[in-house]
């Protein structure tokens, strides 16, 4: 049961006062039960806070007036959700924001959501300045921000040092605005996951040479475990191939979506070989060069193809384990492209036939089936010294017009197979 | 999945017993979900059938299958079947045996419901008794003027 929790429950805190605590959930039940008495008021303050949190702060004051019980339940919520779009005028937006920082009590702040929508150009500094010096000040741990501007979509901004210098902080994900700082002499010393989405950096303060340089400096990849890229323009000025996540010592999972480089500016290789990456996923990014999938510890890799220049290379010491989804989107087959995509599967075929020790592969594709199956025809070697147990090969049911083929595909890996029980399994 | 875990030797079998008598077999995968449950073992080892005196049998069937079903679909369903009232109790239930995930799939599915509602709807819903005097309330009101602006009709 994955979750991504936005709280944690009270209830581990409230278990330390396990017996008196467990009576009066007892009772409260009970109560609730035949259906007569006051039931979320009874809760204990940490579930009424675990409800609240979710809701904007805007709303969540309300429950002051419900009574006296609540009249100061909402001072120690401790998620802070700021959303402008809730405000008919900025200016009222900013009055909110200040008030509620100025009489919120000192309780801990857990999530800090700030989320101006604004107008034009420039963003207000000095608001969002107060509010990440409040949550750093109270141990915020996750920061969710969105500066996106009607006329210029990211507005820039200069990220205040409080965020950089914050050690409890763990989740960061910024979107829409272009941070106007060089360079952080901190990173984020505690940073787990990031998440930047719709950025770019300011033009002064970006390394051409290397876009990644750049952020990796302001934020500082190396304590990372999760990163997320989402659209992005970048520009690669160097000569050389780009591995930009090869220091990032602890990243487990990388995610790049809509990324493209700008016009000619990109690099020859892209190659991707971050040391204890397990989980990769490429979602409609618009490369045009060779991506070199490298990662040795990887076990997941989920590509969602969009431009038909992509093709992939893959460098990795070993299969066992390894789950491959490949997806492409429906394209009418022009020639140009359909070579493409062959050097696509081409890749991923070459990869397979340099991997005959892996004992389990599984392979899902949609679209990729009867092309793969096609272009692996055409190629008379086999693997025939692979070792492959077991195949879980799953195959989209949209493209049902295919599925003649999915026979020659699947003779075709078990001929490579040395294995008499190789077992091919349809998902 | 679940077959599967049940057909496996280390797969024990966990009784339950609700606040009304009802009793449940679980398999102890299942019931470790329930860290109150997961506690009760770790205390005692020999233990078969685990009093739940806190739920009954109605929502200890509910908790059990979301524990079973939970994944992102199935939560985004899942709050929708449930009236206010079952929500409560729900998440109370899901407090007491302290399922984190359940308890905010549910905290969540009543935030969103009261969200933008009047404090005589939310009063209403959840059975609160309102003892602001009428000066207190103006008085409220006037300070927090800002927040009852817009709110849903009732």
């Amino acid at each position: 049961m994955q979750k991504t929790n936005l709280l944690e429950s009270g209830s581990i805190m409230k278990r330390s006062k396990s017996k008196k605590t467990a009576l009066a959930s007892q009772n409260v039940y009970d109560c609730v039960a035949t259906g007569h008495e006051d039931r979320l008021g009874d809760m204990p303050d940490c579930i009424l806070h675990h409800i609240l949190s979710f809701m904007e702060t805007r709303h969540a004051i309300r429950t002051c007036g419900l009574s006296k019980r609540w009249r100061y339940i909402w001072t120690s919520i401790p998620c802070l959700y700021f959303n402008s779009k809730s405000f008919t005028r900025l200016v009222d937006f900013k009055k909110f924001v200040l008030w509620v920082l100025s009489h919120r009590d000192n309780s801990h702040v857990k999530v800090l959501i700030y989320y101006r929508f604004g107008v034009d150009y420039a963003t207000d500094q000095y608001l969002f300045n107060k509010v990440i010096e409040y949550a750093a000040l109270h141990g915020v741990q996750e920061i969710r921000i969105n500066l996106r501007a009607k006329t210029s979509g990211c507005p820039p901004i200069e990220i205040p040092l409080p965020l950089f210098t914050c050690q409890s902080l763990k989740r960061l994900e910024l979107k829409d605005c272009q941070p106007t700082n060089i360079s952080s002499p901190f990173g984020c010393k505690s940073l787990d996951t990031l998440h930047l989405e719709h950025f770019s950096m300011f033009p002064t303060a970006a390394d051409f040479s290397n876009p990644f340089a750049s952020l990796s400096e302001l934020f500082g990849f190396t304590t990372l475990t999760a990163l997320h890229l989402n659209n992005f323009a970048l520009c690669y000025t160097g000569m050389e191939c780009l591995d930009p996540f090869a220091k990032c010592f602890n990243l487990k999972i990388l995610q790049l979506s809509e990324m493209s480089f700008k016009s000619d500016l990109s690099p020859k290789d892209f190659v991707i070989s971050a040391p204890k990456l397990s989980n990769l996923s490429l979602i409609c990014n618009r490369f045009r060069c060779k991506i070199v999938v490298a990662s040795p510890k990887l076990l997941n890799f989920t590509y969602l193809y969009s431009t038909p220049c992509a093709f992939f290379e893959y460098s990795l010491p070993s299969l066992d384990g390894l789950i491959i989804d490949i997806h492409e989107l429906p394209e009418p087959l022009e020639k140009s492209h359909r070579n493409k995509r062959e050097e696509t599967l081409h890749g991923l075929i070459n990869m397979l036939r340099g991997h005959h020790k892996a004992e389990a592969v599984k392979l899902s594709f949609c679209t990729v089936a009867v092309t793969c199956g096609a272009a692996a025809l055409e190629k008379p070697e086999c693997l025939s010294y692979s070792k492959w147990k077991s195949l879980d090969f799953g195959v989209g049911s949209t493209y049902k017009i295919f599925i003649n083929k999915l026979d020659h595909i699947t003779a075709y890996f078990r001929n490579c197979s040395q294995h008499v029980d190789f077992e091919i399994v349809n998902i | 999945m679940a077959e599967e875990k049940s057909q496996a030797s280390s797969s024990k079998m966990l009784t339950l017993k609700a606040s009304d008598g009802v009793l449940f077999e679980v398999e102890l995968n299942i019931a470790k979900e329930m860290k109150t449950v997961q506690a009760y073992i770790d205390d005692c080892e020999d233990i078969e059938t685990i009093p739940i005196p806190n739920v009954l049998g109605k929502h200890l069937a509910i908790v059990i299958e979301y524990i079973k079903k939970t994944n992102e679909e199935y939560d985004a369903e899942f709050e929708k079947q449930w009236n206010m009232d079952d929500l409560q109790l729900l998440l109370l239930a899901a407090n007491y045996l302290n399922i984190s995930g359940l308890q905010e799939c549910l905290c969540k599915a009543i935030a969103k419901r009261i969200e933008n509602k009047s404090p005589e709807y939310v009063r209403k819903v959840f059975n609160i008794e309102n003892d602001h005097s009428p000066e207190e309330e103006a008085k409220l009101r006037k300070e927090y003027k800002w927040a009852f602006e817009g709110v849903d009709k009732d």
